[in-house]
């Protein structure tokens, strides 16, 4: 699955590369945000500012102008003002009358304006800047003098100009224009009004209040309103005249913060130089951030510090999860977002990545399954591992050697008990004609022994209930084999002892094997009767042993303890029921150079805990659990003195050879020279086993020889 | 010549005598001193006026109905009559304290000039409180406002250096305090006329200080004879000669 896993791997770089875009892609913006929009957004916003103002200046003073030559109403002529200012100028205290007409005349200009255009106050001054009077602010107050303003000074000389007076903590935007009295022509005598003349000026003023800040509000900057039904304007517009608010769109106030950013900003212009609107600069104030870009005032107030600013809070930082509320609709609609591209790119990925796990892992994958089927049902011997690659390779071939294995165990099975059972009869019925089985009697044919289901256990004919004898054969130094026969002519015809219970199978007997043993002789008629073989104690009934449908059941008869014969006739290990023998792992034929006392021969094959224990030998002491004693009693018959002998100079040569001899008995010894005796002549097919001791390494060691013939 | 003509011819002379020596002592006080009388006149094109200060958002619109007043700086001038021979009291100050009062957005006079050593009281008739101070000589006036009605006392001591004293929030009020030598000084009308009285017979230059300094411009006047007056024509250009005038 490299293909498959590479495109894994592909496909999750391609989403983390993508996520991490997603996850970037908000900051430039946000940082073109803060860095450029933000600051050109207010800096314009000032600029708006700057123009209105000038606008709204403008039309001041147009209004001053015409303030300045309205005609006297209908019916009262004397409400002039050039003629009531000129009347003023000529007095060296302006008076009273002189300034009730004014006053007047005042009123009823004012009355002729409305609206957002009507100014605050007026005031009309005489030709030297006198006030002769005031409507709209202190107009009890006249005859001082303000020719001081620079604005004044202008108007008396015939300017018209605006300027920002801040008077008892208000600021106000004035204008003013001069008062002329035009030229009349009273007569050739009349020299005095012949000509043009300044009679004095005209100031209006209004204040700079809320009203003004959020007119400029609105028309700077954006306006949505809000779920509550007000508009909420941004960017915002405030005047200053140092630390102190005069007048703000907005109800937030950091007065203070601003002004030091002015400061700082005006501080750092240069000497001599004009001071140009600076930088916006940051300010923090209620947990927000601001921009803010201000901007000195002109006229009188910009030496007092007034200033106005324009200030919007910091956009927010934009996050990936923040863009997304921030998408709309429109935003994933089919006219801007590629939905087509996008669901064919998502098949092609997916399709790729399915085609590839299919050809990778699944087809492999029913493949292996097809041919597992198959082979389960014995359709092929074998899965082919060339057909399967990669790990179903493996599974295969794991299989095979699985099966291998089994057959080879299940080989080596069917030869044990070949040995065990020994040749089938000649009479054809086990399929007769099988090698006869060598036998320590000597004589006998080659003999394959039947499958254990082949064998059934019954009396011989006359001999319901009574013991089965083996009959002890001649020692096994080279006897003749025999070939059993059965008078019956369905088993071998030999008797048996009566088999004790065998206990409860344990895990530790199922590695338990049975030696192979000699194949039983040929039941010969001369063969004398074996001894009755004492009962083991303890027994019970044999089991039952497996049968065919159909073939007689009888149970053999209970065995009786036979006596120890004090020279039983070597020959075959009894024949033990099929029922009980276990499942057995063939023991590990040692070949002829073998020293049959090796470590690594059958060792595995020995429980720890078996009487006989792994030993000095370390080799496979087998020991047949309850049956041994008799297998021993009824094969060493013969044997045993030979046995002795090999086991004392076995011993004799340890000792030349300066080794332990502690651990070694006679009866562990003798079993291992039984068990390789029987493997040998089962492998072999000899008549007997030649044991030779011998030095090897330095060490005695035992060697068997198979004998022929 | 009958001696009743020859008597009134007598008295004719005299009477013409005492005439022209009664137009003399009529330029003169009973100390024998004269009264100066002369006239500043602008130049014919004008004198060029200042840059603009201050402006507002619109630039100064000149009115479409008839020539504008031209720049007219003798309001802060004044004329001196220097040289000469003075009178013994012509340096002493005045014993009480010269008034210079104060109004709601200027001073009586934009310019005062006074003989040195001079007590100059700055009295404030307006209602509004000024909070002046002199630039560059701040010990003169001390830093606390002077309210409505309250007065303050400052002493010229530098001679030919004006004191320019301005208020910290109105930035058209401005006035100058210059200290002179002698008292042969006097402001002029708004015709640019003036009188200088109580000056000796004798040469006198008549200069013309204007705001900062004194103008490249000067007549000398016979003081004592007939006709004798101290006419002077302002230049075009005020650039007052000398020393550096005191900073805005």
């Amino acid at each position: 699955m490299f293909l498959s896993k590479i495109w894994f791997f592909v496909i999750a770089v391609v989403a983390a590369v993508a996520l991490s875009f997603a996850l970037i892609m908000p900051r430039p913006a946000q940082r073109v945000q803060e860095q450029d929009v933000d600051p050109e957004r207010v800096t314009i916003a000032r600029a708006s500012v700057e123009m209105l103002l000038r606008e709204n200046a403008r039309s001041w003073i147009d209004l001053a102008s015409v303030f300045a030559r309205v005609p006297a109403p209908q019916g009262q002529p004397a409400l002039k003002l050039d003629q009531v200012l000129e009347t003023g100028s000529g007095q060296e205290t302006i008076a009273q009358p002189t300034h009730e007409t004014a006053r007047s005349t005042l009123q009823y200009i004012m009355s002729q304006v409305s609206g957002a255009q009507k100014p605050e106050f007026a005031i009309a001054l005489d030709d030297t800047g006198r006030v002769v009077a005031r409507v709209g602010i202190d107009e009890k107050s006249w005859g001082d003098d303000i020719s001081g303003y620079f604005l004044v000074r202008d108007a008396l000389r015939g300017y018209l100009r605006d300027d920002l007076w801040f008077l008892n903590g208000k600021l106000y935007r004035v204008a003013a224009a001069p008062v002329i009295a035009r030229a009349s022509y009273g007569g050739r005598d009349d020299t005095r009004a012949q000509s043009d003349r300044y009679v004095g000026a005209i100031v209006l003023g209004d204040e700079v209040d809320l009203p003004l800040a959020k007119a400029l509000e609105e028309r700077i900057g954006r306006c949505p309103v809000g779920p509550d039904g007000a508009k909420h304007c941004e960017p915002h517009v405030a005047f200053f005249v140092k630390d102190e608010t005069v007048a703000a769109s907005d109800t937030t106030v950091f007065a203070k913060d601003i002004y030091e950013g002015y400061l700082a900003a005006k501080a750092a212009v240069p000497a001599g130089e004009d001071f140009k609107p600076p930088a916006p600069f940051e300010v923090h104030a209620g947990g927000k951030s601001y921009l803010v870009a201000v901007r000195q005032l002109p006229g009188e107030v910009g030496s007092q510090d007034g200033y106005y600013a324009v200030f919007s809070e910091k956009s927010k930082g934009v996050g990936f999860v923040a863009t997304l509320k921030a998408a709309k609709k429109e935003d994933i609609g089919w006219h801007y977002f590629p939905w087509a591209r996008l669901v064919v790119v998502f098949l092609l990925v997916t399709g790729g990545g399915l085609a590839l796990m299919w050809w990778e892992a699944d087809k492999p994958l029913r493949q292996l399954m097809i041919d597992s089927v198959s082979l389960g049902k014995g359709e092929v011997p074998k899965l082919d591992e060339d057909k399967h690659k990669g790990r179903f390779g493996s599974i295969a071939r794991s299989v095979n050697i699985a099966l291998e294995k089994l057959a080879r165990e299940a080989k080596a099975s069917r030869k044990d008990l070949g040995a065990v059972l020994g040749p089938p009869p000649d009479d054809g019925i086990l399929g007769g004609g099988g090698r006869p089985l060598p036998s320590p009697l000597g004589g006998g044919s080659p003999f394959s022994p039947p499958p254990p289901s082949d064998f059934s256990f019954e009396p011989p004919p006359g001999n319901s209930g009574a013991p089965l004898h083996l009959s002890p054969g001649p020692p096994s130094r080279g006897g003749p084999s025999a070939e059993p026969a059965s008078p019956s002519g369905r088993g071998f015809d030999f008797d048996m002892p009566p088999v004790p219970a065998m206990p409860a199978p344990s895990p530790s007997s199922q590695r338990m094997a049975i030696p192979p043993a000699q194949p039983p002789p040929r039941p010969q008629a001369s063969m004398p009767p074996l001894p009755p073989i004492p009962s083991m104690g303890g027994g019970g009934a044999p089991p039952r042993p497996p049968t065919r449908a159909g073939a007689s059941t009888a149970t053999p008869p209970r065995a009786a303890a036979p006596p120890p014969p004090p020279s039983l006739p070597s020959g075959p290990p009894p024949r033990l029921p099929t029922a009980s023998i276990p499942v057995v792992r063939p023991a590990q034929v040692p070949s002829l150079d073998d020293d049959i006392l090796a470590p690594n021969l059958d060792d595995d094959m020995v429980p720890d805990n078996a009487p006989g224990g792994r030993g000095d030998f370390g080799g496979a002491t087998v020991v047949a659990d309850p049956s041994e004693d008799l297998l021993r009693q009824a094969a060493d018959g013969g044997d045993a003195s030979y046995f002795r002998e090999v086991f004392d100079d076995f011993v004799e040569l340890k000792r030349k050879c300066g080794e332990s001899t502690d651990n070694l008995t006679y009866e562990k010894f003798s079993a291992k020279l039984r068990a390789n005796r029987d493997a040998l002549i089962a492998k072999y097919h000899c008549k007997a086993v030649k044991f030779q001791v011998y030095v090897k390494d330095g060490k005695a060691a035992l060697k068997a020889t198979p004998v022929k013939g | 010549m009958t001696r009743s003509s020859a008597l009134v011819r007598s008295f004719a002379l005299a009477a013409a005598a005492l005439t022209g020596a009664g137009a003399i002592a009529a330029a003169a006080p009973g100390n024998g001193n004269f009264v100066v009388e002369g006239r500043v006149d602008l130049p014919p094109g004008g004198v060029k006026e200042p840059e603009v200060q201050y402006a507002g958002f619109i630039d100064r619109i000149p009115n479409a109905i008839t020539e504008l007043r031209p720049y007219d700086p003798r309001p802060e001038c004044f004329v001196f009559l220097e040289v000469g021979t003075p009178g013994p009291d012509a340096a002493t100050p005045p014993p009480v304290a010269v008034s210079w009062p104060l109004f709601a957005s200027n001073f009586k006079t934009p310019i005062l000039p006074v003989v040195v050593g001079s007590s100059v009281e700055l009295k404030n008739i307006s209602q509004t409180t000024h909070p002046l101070f002199a630039v560059d000589k701040p010990e003169l006036l001390s830093a606390e406002p002077i309210g409505p009605g309250g007065t303050r006392t400052v002493k010229p001591t530098e001679v030919g250096k004006a004191i320019v004293i301005r208020s910290k929030d109105q930035a058209h009020l401005e006035a100058r305090l210059v200290a002179l030598p002698t008292k042969y000084f006097a402001r002029m009308k708004k015709d640019g006329s003036f009188a200088i009285e109580d000056v000796p017979a004798g040469k006198w230059t008549a200069k013309v200080w204007c705001k900062d300094g004194w103008l490249p411009v000067s007549k000398v006047v016979d003081v004592g004879t007939k006709g004798a007056r101290a006419d002077v024509t302002l230049p075009e250009r005020l650039e007052p000669a000398g020393p550096k005038p005191a900073g805005k």
